[in-house]
C-alpha cells in the first residue's frame, strides 16, 4: 500500500478547466472520499491518478515516484468502475484472475488468489456463472475481488455503489468498510452521495467546481464547513442558508432575519465583531433546531420562535418539517411525535451553538 | 360485458390480418426457392412440355442433373476455388478490416469521418471502374491466375464494409471494458485480443457472412483476373456454361448448388451470432 500525493494538478479541456490547482495527500492505509456535485471533477481526478487521463499540468506521485510518465497497465493502481467493467465472455473466476494472468502468476497462486478474494467477497458457488448471470450485487463483489486480488498500491473507487438499490448499497457501504479494515488498504473513493463519503471515510475531500474546497475528518467537515458550498452540501437534510444582518443591541449581538431576531452566543462575538451591520448568510442544521418540549440544555433565551409548519415528511422515527415564519423558510428535523401539524402554530429552539455565519461576499464560515 | 364482443372480435380481426400477411411474407421468400429447387429435380419431359403447362411437381423427378454436375470434373475443380477464395477473402478482410475499425472507434481525431469515407469510396463507382488499375496492379505483383490475387480482390471490396459493420460493434462495446483491462496490466493488444475481439465476435460473424456472400457471388474481377489462365471460380464457370443456354432444370441445380456452401457457412457463423454479447459487463 502506498502514499498518493496530487501536487498542482490542473486539467483543461480546451478552454474548459475542470480541475484547478489540485493538492491531496492521502496517506498508507488511508480511506478518503472525493465528493461533490456531478460534474466537479472528481471522477476526471480518480481517473488521472488510474493513467487514465492526461493532466494538463501538475504531478502524481505515488510512494514518491513520479507517476506521471508511467502508463496506466504499469501503474499497479486498481479500479473499480460504476459500471463495474465485468468481462462478459469470462467467469467470475476468470474475471478475478485477469489481472493475475497478465502478471504472469503461477497457476497455483492464481487459484489461492482466487480462493481468497471469493471467500472475502462471499462469492462462493459463483465461480463459474457468467456476469450476465449475477445480481447486481453480485457483480459489484467480482468487480471489487478483481481489483483488490493483484494487490494494487491504491485502491481507486469510481461510484461503485450507485448502481444498487438503497438496501444492497448499505449493506455493501459496511462491507467495503470492513475490507479496509481487514486489508488496511489506501483508497480513493468518488461520490457524490455525501452520506456515504461522511460514513466510510477517513478524511472527505470537497470538491466544487474542479477545486478541493475542504478537506478533512468527516465529523470536522460536519460541524465546521468552511463555506456555504460545503455547508448545503453536506448533511441531510441540507443545512437552512438565510440572508441576515448582524446587529448590535445593549444586550449583545444578534442575528437579524428580519421576520425574527437570534442572540448569537457569547463566544462568537469576537468573530462577528467587524460584521456588525453588514450583510451575511446565516446558517444551521436542521438537526439543530429543535421543539420546544425536547430542549433540555442549558437555557438559550431570546432563541425560542415562533413559527407556522407548512408541510410533514415522517421518516418513522423523525420527521423533517419545513416552516414558516414571515417570508422565512426553514427545514427543521424533529423527534418523530413531536406534534408538528400543517397550519398549526409550533415553538422550536434555535442552538445557537451549533449555528454558522459565513460572509456574504466570500461565502467563508466566519465562526467555525 | 355489453361492450366486450366488438375488442375482441377487433383483435381476432387483427390477428387473422397479421398472420395473413405473414403467410404472403413467407410465400414470396419460400416460393422462388420451391420454384429453383422444383426444376433442379425435374427430368426432361417435366421441362420441355411442348406447349401443356408445367406442372407443379415433377412427373419424374430426378437427380440425373446434380449427378452430372458433380461428375463434371470443371464444376467441382471451380466449386473447390471459389471456396478456398472466398475463406481467404473473410480470413483477409477481417484481419484488415477489425483493427481498423478498432482504431477508428477508439482513437477519436480530426477527419475521423473522412479518412472512413475515403475508406468506403472504392465502392462508390461502379466495380469494372476499378477492374482495370488492380489487373494492373496485380499483374506486376505476379497475383493474376492466383487463389490470392483473387482474395485479395474480393477482401478489397468488402474490407470497408467489414470496416464499417466493425466500427458499429465496438461502439456498442463500452470504453470501461478496454480500461479496466489497462488498468489490470494488459496491454492494448493484450485487451483488443482478449477482451474486445471475443465480445466483438457476434457483430463480426455478421461481416464474415457479408464478406463470403461476396466473394461467392463475384464474378467481374474473378473474371478478369483469372481471365487467362487454368482456375476459376465459379461465377467465372458458369459464364462459360451460361454460353450454351442450357436446359432450365440444369440451371436450377447448378443454383442449388451454389447455395448450399452459403447457407452451410451461415449456419456455422451464425452459432456465434446470439444477442446479448455485452449483457452484465456494465450495470
Amino acid at each position: 500500500m502506498a502514499i498518493v500525493r496530487l501536487q498542482r494538478i490542473n486539467k483543461s479541456y480546451g478552454d474548459l478547466q475542470v480541475i484547478r490547482d489540485l493538492d491531496l495527500v492521502v496517506d498508507d492505509g488511508e480511506f478518503v472520499t472525493m465528493v461533490g456535485p456531478s460534474g466537479c471533477g472528481k471522477s476526471t481526478t480518480l481517473r488521472m491518478i488510474a493513467g487514465l487521463e492526461e493532466m494538463t499540468s501538475g504531478q502524481i506521485y505515488i510512494d514518491d515516484v513520479l507517476a506521471n510518465p508511467i502508463p496506466a497497465k504499469d501503474r499497479d493502481v486498481s479500479m473499480v468502475f460504476q459500471s463495474y467493467a465485468l468481462f462478459p465472455h469470462m467467469t467470475v473466476s476468470e474475471n478475478i484472475a485477469f489481472g493475475l494472468k497478465i502478471k504472469k502468476y503461477p497457476r497455483g497462486a492464481i487459484l489461492k488468489k482466487i480462493e481468497w478474494a471469493v471467500s472475502l467477497l462471499n462469492l462462493q458457488g459463483l465461480e463459474t456463472r457468467l456476469p450476465k448471470d449475477l445480481s447486481g450485487g453480485q457483480r459489484q463483489r467480482v468487480a471489487l475481488a478483481r481489483a483488490l486480488v493483484v494487490e494494487p498500491r491504491v485502491l481507486l473507487l469510481d461510484e461503485p455503489l450507485s448502481n444498487l438499490d438503497a438496501t444492497l448499497r448499505l449493506k455493501m457501504r459496511a462491507e467495503l468498510k470492513r475490507i479496509h479494515k481487514r486489508l488496511g488498504a489506501t483508497i480513493i473513493y468518488v461520490t457524490h452521495d455525501q452520506v456515504e463519503a461522511m460514513s466510510l471515510s477517513d478524511r472527505v475531500a470537497v470538491m466544487h467546481e474542479g477545486t478541493l474546497v475542504q478537506v478533512g475528518p468527516p465529523l470536522d467537515i460536519y460541524n465546521a464547513p468552511q463555506d456555504t458550498f460545503v455547508a448545503g452540501f453536506v448533511g441531510s437534510p441540507s443545512m437552512n442558508l438565510l440572508s441576515a444582518k448582524i446587529i448590535r443591541k445593549d444586550t449583545g449581538f444578534f442575528v437579524d432575519l428580519k421576520a425574527f431576531e437570534l442572540v448569537l452566543p457569547e463566544g462568537h462575538r469576537p468573530r462577528c465583531v467587524s460584521y456588525v451591520d453588514q450583510e451575511v448568510v446565516f446558517g444551521i442544521r436542521p438537526e439543530h433546531i429543535y421543539h420546544r418540549g425536547s430542549w433540555k440544555t442549558k437555557s438559550s433565551a431570546g432563541n425560542t420562535i415562533d413559527v407556522v409548519v407548512d408541510v410533514v415528511e415522517p421518516l418513522g422515527d423523525r420527521d423533517i418539517v419545513e416552516v414558516k415564519k414571515g417570508d422565512a423558510n426553514l427545514t427543521l428535523l424533529l423527534e418523530a411525535g413531536a406534534e408538528a401539524t400543517p397550519d398549526r402554530a409550533m415553538t422550536v429552539v434555535f442552538d445557537m451553538e451549533k449555528a454558522h455565519v459565513f460572509d456574504k461576499k466570500t461565502q467563508r464560515n466566519i465562526i467555525h | 360485458m355489453k361492450e366486450r364482443g366488438t375488442p375482441m372480435a377487433r383483435i381476432r380481426a387483427s390477428k387473422v390480418l397479421w398472420f395473413m400477411g405473414i403467410i404472403l411474407m413467407i410465400l414470396v421468400v419460400l416460393v422462388p426457392i420451391f420454384i429453383m429447387f422444383k426444376y433442379a429435380i425435374s427430368d426432361r419431359s417435366s421441362v420441355v412440355t411442348g406447349g401443356m403447362p408445367i406442372p407443379l411437381w415433377p412427373y419424374h423427378p430426378t437427380m440425373e442433373q446434380f449427378r452430372g454436375l458433380m461428375s463434371m470434373d470443371a464444376f467441382v475443380r471451380s466449386a473447390l476455388t471459389s471456396m478456398k477464395v472466398a475463406l481467404l477473402a473473410v480470413m483477409i478482410s477481417l484481419v484488415m478490416g477489425t483493427p481498423a475499425a478498432y482504431a477508428l472507434v477508439r482513437y477519436r481525431f480530426p477527419g475521423i469521418m473522412v479518412l472512413a469515407t475515403l475508406l468506403i469510396s472504392v465502392r462508390l463507382f461502379p466495380d469494372i471502374v476499378s477492374v482495370v488499375p488492380i489487373v494492373e496492379i496485380f499483374t506486376k505483383l505476379g497475383l493474376v491466375n492466383t487463389v490470392w490475387g483473387v482474395a485479395m480482390a474480393h477482401a478489397l471490396l468488402s474490407t470497408p464494409y467489414v470496416i464499417f459493420i466493425a466500427m458499429g460493434v465496438f461502439e456498442t462495446i463500452p470504453k470501461d471494458l478496454d480500461e479496466q483491462a489497462q488498468i489490470l496490466g494488459a496491454s492494448r493488444f493484450y485487451s483488443f485480443t482478449r477482451i474486445i475481439l471475443p465480445v466483438a465476435l457476434p457483430g463480426l460473424a455478421a461481416a464474415a457472412i457479408y464478406v463470403f456472400l461476396l466473394s461467392w457471388d463475384e464474378f467481374i474481377f474473378a473474371y478478369f483476373l483469372l481471365a487467362f489462365g487454368g482456375l476459376s471460380t465459379l461465377p467465372v464457370m458458369l459464364q462459360k456454361v451460361l454460353s450454351w443456354t442450357p436446359q432450365h432444370n440444369l440451371l436450377a441445380a447448378i443454383s442449388v448448388l451454389l447455395s448450399v456452401p452459403v447457407v452451410i457457412f451461415t449456419f456455422v457463423v451464425q452459432r456465434y451470432m446470439q444477442t446479448g454479447a455485452v449483457a452484465g459487463a456494465v450495470k
